[in-house]
């Protein structure tokens, strides 16, 4: 069995251990390259969304909305699931060289701090995934509603509703629109305590699984008063995997970003209808008289 | 439709529902209300005029008049408007 140098000296280190967490994060890469392709499979219309100009309709609008806040929370889950992929791998490996420690007498050198990072990324990865689906799930129905509404292509107007133009584009009412968008509110309002929750858990996330590509990549580190120094390996594949492991932590800060730009919109939106509130209220009140 | 709404938001989807007479059960099952805030939502739009109660046979249905669709043109502009701007930043 080879034992390598590291800050946690006396660690035994497994290379098909290693070979496995390679592989999860290899899995992990192709996962996400995955999703970012479908990320921007409509590239003319990401393109649209991207340079948002005034003679975007209301229904482009909400449609693109809908479609990125779908693919970030996709996002959101492939993240998630490789960050417990991760963690439990590492917890695997931790509580092998845990047992092979202290079974060797050198139980006084060892150090938990890795595994107490891993065991928090496996619970940030799991609460992250339950949180994303809940939110995905609303979304898609609200989607699938959309490509119904869409595949119907109804041109016709109701016959007692006073219609926008914009209403005459191929797939979508005006009352339909006005449908998805008040299911959209309710689905905002219901979950946008858990969608705050989900900008913090993914900036977490993303922190934790630097730390944990890094700690895990780390022959020696040292902090002095003076100075840093730390070496990484020693094996060269482990570059990669640091590399890997940074991208996805930044990646996830972006999902963080994106999720954070939603729900700054969404709430401005609501606050919008408050305020409209009062003319509907208005409205009810005095034309009922 | 599902989740926390405003009342003017149910008071939107009763009024386009009864645009075609209904039943009671079929308003409340369609707003996802239960029957007690089923019967204050109706009991309001029938005093303010916006719904009439048709009788068919033993049947009562509810029927949305010509009023409530000013209200209802005004819920949909209001909405619309939400998004007739892009948001202040680039997704």
């Amino acid at each position: 069995m080879r034992h390598r140098e590291n800050p946690f000296e006396g660690l035994p280190w497994h290379p098909q251990l290693e070979f496995i967490s390679g592989s999860i994060i290899g899995t992990g890469l192709l996962l996400r390259i995955l999703v970012s392709c479908l990320l921007f499979e409509d590239r003319p219309y990401t393109n649209e969304l991207v340079n948002a100009t005034m003679e975007q309709t209301a229904f482009k609008r909400f449609k693109s909305e809908i479609g990125h806040f779908f693919r970030v929370s996709i996002l959101n889950i492939a993240f998630a699931a490789i960050l417990m992929a991760f963690g439990l791998t590492v917890i695997v490996m931790e509580v092998v060289s845990m047992y092979e420690t202290f079974t060797t007498d050198l139980y006084l050198i060892y150090s938990p701090v890795v595994l107490f990072v891993a065991i928090c990324a496996m619970a940030i990865g799991f609460s992250w995934i339950v949180t994303s689906a809940r939110i995905l799930e609303g979304v898609e129905e609200i989607q699938d509603d959309l490509r119904k509404l869409e595949k119907e292509e109804r041109w016709e107007r109701k016959p007692n509703a006073q219609l926008h133009e914009s209403s005459l584009e191929p797939g979508i009412g005006d009352e339909d629109l006005t449908r998805l968008i008040v299911r959209m509110l309710s689905h905002y309002r219901d979950n946008h305590a858990t969608i705050n929750r989900m900008i913090y858990v993914c900036m977490l996330g993303s922190v934790t699984i630097f730390l944990l590509g890094t700690l895990a990549s780390l022959e020696f580190f040292q902090v002095t008063s003076t100075s840093l120094t730390f070496t990484i390996g020693p094996d060269i594949l482990l570059l990669p995997s640091l590399l890997i492991t940074t991208a996805i932590a930044f990646v996830s800060l972006i999902s963080s970003i994106y999720f954070y730009r939603f729900s700054k919109v969404w709430d401005e939106r609501i606050g919008e209808i408050d305020q409209a509130a009062a003319l509907l209220n208005t409205a009810l009140e005095n034309d009922g008289q | 439709m599902t989740g926390r709404r405003t009342a003017y938001e149910i008071y939107w989807e009763i009024l386009v529902f009864c645009r075609k007479p209904q039943s009671f059960t079929g308003i409340i099952n369609r707003c996802d209300l239960n029957s007690k805030t089923g019967q204050e939502y109706l009991t309001f739009l029938m005093e303010k005029g916006y719904i009439t109660e048709e009788h068919e046979g033993d049947k009562r249905r509810y029927l949305s008049t010509d009023r409530a669709e000013e209200y209802i043109s005004l819920f949909n502009s209001l909405y619309r408007k939400l998004f007739d701007s892009a948001p202040s930043f680039k997704l």
